[in-house]
């Protein structure tokens, strides 16, 4: 999820090596016969039900049935014989990630979606993601979990449900070396056999290490026994440096088209949980930008002031008058720019921008906000002293 | 929100700070005499670790009603922000936003539903409240007043199932929010 | 957190207190009313009892066929009140319009926090808490009264609990987690297993959780008919109207 706990690091120290064979069970070969094979393979299965129920239930779906529509039919086209059984959620958050759940939910963040170029890339977590469900890894993860006596010795550990570990241990960090690496390569020839441009799948990890440098996460020492995400890029490059060009699905323009309004909301989303650094990946390049409507300088403003490091406060100001000129009739742009001459002690400029603002939006929710800030632009009684 | 709720408990139980009782003079001073308010009568009090307020009438996983001083530096720990007391009400009610959806996966998919400026011990400060669901979803509302002054940022915040209880004690808060004052002012 | 996991969290960090103790209440109201009564006609929701195996590496994984059995030991011991004691009439399933059914879930998400509230502070080693517990006014307020007035329902019955089995089947001598998983939002479990179960009985116009009782025990497995009547069976001995039972022999 958003977050490894640190009970999930724990476990995740203790996580298993081996595959499937080593303990004698075989993939799902297809949705007909993806069924629990044993009483306790049933325990996972429903407690990925329940989990379904948790997550609908507090609001974290993104709803978007065409987008859902959309990815469902990427995930169909890489798993055509689990059609049915593979069932995609998106969900709202920003982070880069997706994970897959033991009964063949996979969730999706929109962020994700938002971040990839083409749907080669898309297809290529996906491919990953589905393999760990026809492969079984969730069970077999948590088969290891429950039986590994040493974290009986960790009394902090007692009692704890299995499945949200799992999801924290999956996702974006990974499962043991060798189940990522079986994820990676079984999922390598569902791109291939699909049809896709394979040369997009190193990008995903392109990305991935972005995002990891961006949160400033530490690779924990753990990860001497877990594929870094290094590894995991260098492992793809290798299996696709003899791709021959022609696969499908690297056209970034119709992609665009299609995640447009997520990326507006991933964007809208960062930015109001302060993820600023991460919002400037997406907003400092130029390729984006053009994909993005001309306000979205405007975001670029907004990324740079609520990163707020030396020089930003200059950036975004140039941000938000560049913003103006591309798309006059966008309103924030304005407010944002009254602001940062507000506060540079430019009281003229900044009042006809406050002006201008709610001209363009008489019904804004934060008027009361601007017209307090119009009344200290213009020095009136009730501004601030 | 569990997570602090549990700490709340947890930390009563063990002593590490003072032991709950209830509000029975309305006007308190804090601990560190930064401010005072008026909490609601009968309603119990309990002291967090960092010495802020937290009451509640019918426990802290329903409603609570908290007031809070924190440090211009690192004044919203889980987004590593700072505050200034130069700031606008409403760059400190985006920093309280962010703050508040950093704090789990359900209050990351919060909604605004009120986001202006308000008056918080005679000067310019902002009230939000915004609403997310808790893994059973059950829908809770927050409300939150804040001001910046140079001793701290200071927040009063009011949360409570929507079903029933937000408004059933609403008017508490609203009460504690006009009776708050920092020191000196 | 689903209604088991939030109760075993709830009841973990008060039996780390060492204050666990079968517990009623009956609200203020009823305490009152000179008659002291509970409503005639009673929905039972779906009930719901969580029976977790807890592997030798201390993971709990809820065991569907336990708790069907378990959740239909808990339906029986109703059932017998209702219809053996005539304490109550009871319903089961009825015909509930869409929007009903999204109104009482809510309700249902509610109760699980009054209902934990209430328990705290019941079992809690704080006075105020005890005090406030024995002012016992908790309420889910008045938002089913169009569900009562549409169906003719006067009370809803809720029977939740966990129950924590190890591997080797028995109850071993209580070993009590940190309170790290407490806080991290896992449910701590001893290795030997905890028993639980809580009954409210929520009266459909006002709100009010008019009657409602907790227990738990170390030693015994709701899987076993026997074991969970006993526990029911005690607490339901302080259900309101309802004649004392004789004493069972042997």
């Amino acid at each position: 999820m958003r977050r490894l706990p640190a009970l999930g690091l724990l476990t995740a120290l203790l996580l298993p090596s081996g595959t499937l064979a080593a303990v004698g069970a075989e993939p799902f070969t297809s949705g007909a016969v993806a069924r629990p094979a044993s009483e306790e393979e049933q325990r996972a299965w429903s407690e990925a039900e329940e989990l379904h129920d948790i997550i609908v239930r507090s609001g974290v779906v993104y709803d978007d049935p065409a987008l859902t529509a959309y990815v469902q039919g990427v995930m169909d086209r890489l798993y055509p014989e689990f059609r049915g059984t593979i069932r995609l959620t998106l969900l709202k958050a920003p982070h880069l990630n997706a994970f897959a759940v033991p009964d063949g939910g996979i969730y999706v963040n929109v962020g994700l979606l938002a971040r990839f170029e083409n749907e080669a890339q898309l297809a290529t977590v996906l491919a990953h993601e589905g393999t760990h469900f026809t492969h079984r890894h969730g069970f077999l993860s948590a088969r290891s979990l429950k039986n590994n006596a040493a974290l009986a010795t960790f009394g902090s550990l007692l009692g704890v449900p299995i499945l949200p570990q799992l999801i924290a241990i999956s996702s974006m960090l990974g499962y043991s070396r060798e189940l990522e690496t079986e994820a990676d390569e079984a999922g390598y020839r569902r791109l291939l056999q699909a049809g896709y441009d394979v040369r997009e799948a190193p990008r995903v990890f392109e990305h991935l290490m972005r995002e990891v440098k961006a949160e400033d996460i530490q690779e924990p020492f753990f990860f001497s026994t877990h594929p870094k995400l290094k590894d995991r890029f260098g492992n793809m490059t290798r299996l696709s440096a003899h791709a021959m060009g022609g696969g499908d699905g690297a056209r970034r323009d119709e992609y665009s088209r299609i995640v447009q309004q997520a990326r507006i909301d991933t964007l809208e989303n960062m930015l109001s949980m302060g993820r600023a650094k991460q919002a400037l990946i997406v907003l400092e390049d130029e390729t984006n930008l053009r994909e993005l409507p001309p306000h979205a300088l405007f975001w670029q403003g907004e990324a740079y002031r609520r990163r707020g490091e030396a020089g930003d406060a200059q950036k975004a100001e140039a941000s938000y008058r560049k913003a103006i000129e591309a798309a006059p009739e966008f309103a924030p742009s304005y407010r944002a720019l009254g602001i940062v001459l507000l506060k540079a002690g430019k009281n003229a400029e900044a009042a006809a921008n406050f002006e201008r603002y709610l001209a363009l939006a008489p019904d804004a929710k934060d008027r009361k906000y601007v017209e307090s800030y119009l009344r200290m632009a213009r020095k009136e009684p009730g501004g601030k002293p | 929100m569990r997570r602090p709720i549990l700490l709340l408990m947890c930390l009563a139980l063990v002593g590490c700070v003072p032991t709950p009782a209830r509000v029975d003079s309305p006007r308190i001073e804090a601990l560190d005499k930064s401010y005072t308010v008026d909490l609601p009568a009968g309603w119990i009090r309990q002291y967090t670790s960092e010495k802020n307020v937290v009451v509640s009438r019918d426990g802290f996983l329903l409603e609570t009603l908290a007031v809070m001083r924190r440090p211009l530096k690192q004044a919203f720990q889980r987004t590593k922000k700072d505050v200034s007391e130069t700031m606008l009400p409403s760059e400190l009610a985006e920093l309280e936003i962010a703050e508040i959806k950093a704090r789990d996966d359900q209050t990351a998919a919060l909604t605004v539903l009120d986001n202006e400026p308000a008056v918080v011990s005679g000067k310019e400060g902002f009230r939000v409240k915004v609403a997310y669901r808790n893994p059973r979803g059950l829908e809770f509302y927050e409300e939150v007043h804040g001001v910046v002054d140079k001793s701290g940022l200071y927040l009063l915040v009011y949360r409570a199932p929507r079903l029933h209880y937000f408004e059933k004690h609403y008017r508490e808060y609203q009460r504690t929010v006009e009776s708050f004052r920092i020191a000196g002012t | 957190m689903h209604p088991g996991r939030t109760w075993a969290v709830v009841f973990c960090v008060i039996a780390l207190a060492g204050c666990a103790t079968g517990q009623t209440s009956v609200h203020r109201e009823l305490t009152a009313s000179a008659e002291r009564r509970l409503p005639k006609k009673v929905l039972l929701l779906p009930v719901e009892i969580r029976v977790h195996e807890v592997s030798a590496g201390g993971v709990a994984e809820k065991v569907d066929a336990w708790s069907e059995t378990a959740s239909g030991n808990a339906v029986r011991y109703v059932k017998s009140v209702a219809t053996g004691q005539g304490a109550f009439e009871l319903i089961e399933s009825p015909t509930l319009r869409p929007e009903d059914t999204a109104q009482l879930d809510q309700h249902i998400a509610l109760y699980e926090l009054v209902a934990s509230s209430a328990y705290l502070a019941q079992a809690s080693p704080i006075r105020v808490w005890k005090e406030r517990a024995k002012d016992f006014d908790y309420t889910l307020g008045p938002g089913l009264a169009p569900l009562a007035e549409h169906t003719g329902i006067d009370a809803a019955m809720i029977v939740i609990g966990s129950d924590y089995i190890s591997t080797a089947g028995r109850k071993a001598a209580m070993v009590m987690g940190v309170l790290v998983g407490a806080l991290a939002g896992a449910a701590i479990v001893p290795s030997g297993g905890v028993s639980f179960v809580s009954v409210g009985v929520v009266d459909m116009r006002t709100g009010n959780l008019l009657w409602f009782g907790t227990d738990q025990s170390g030693t015994t497995d709701f899987r076993n008919e026997r074991d969970l009547h006993e526990m029911l069976d005690r607490m339901f001995q302080t259900y309101p109207g309802l004649a004392p039972r004789e004493e069972k022999a042997g």
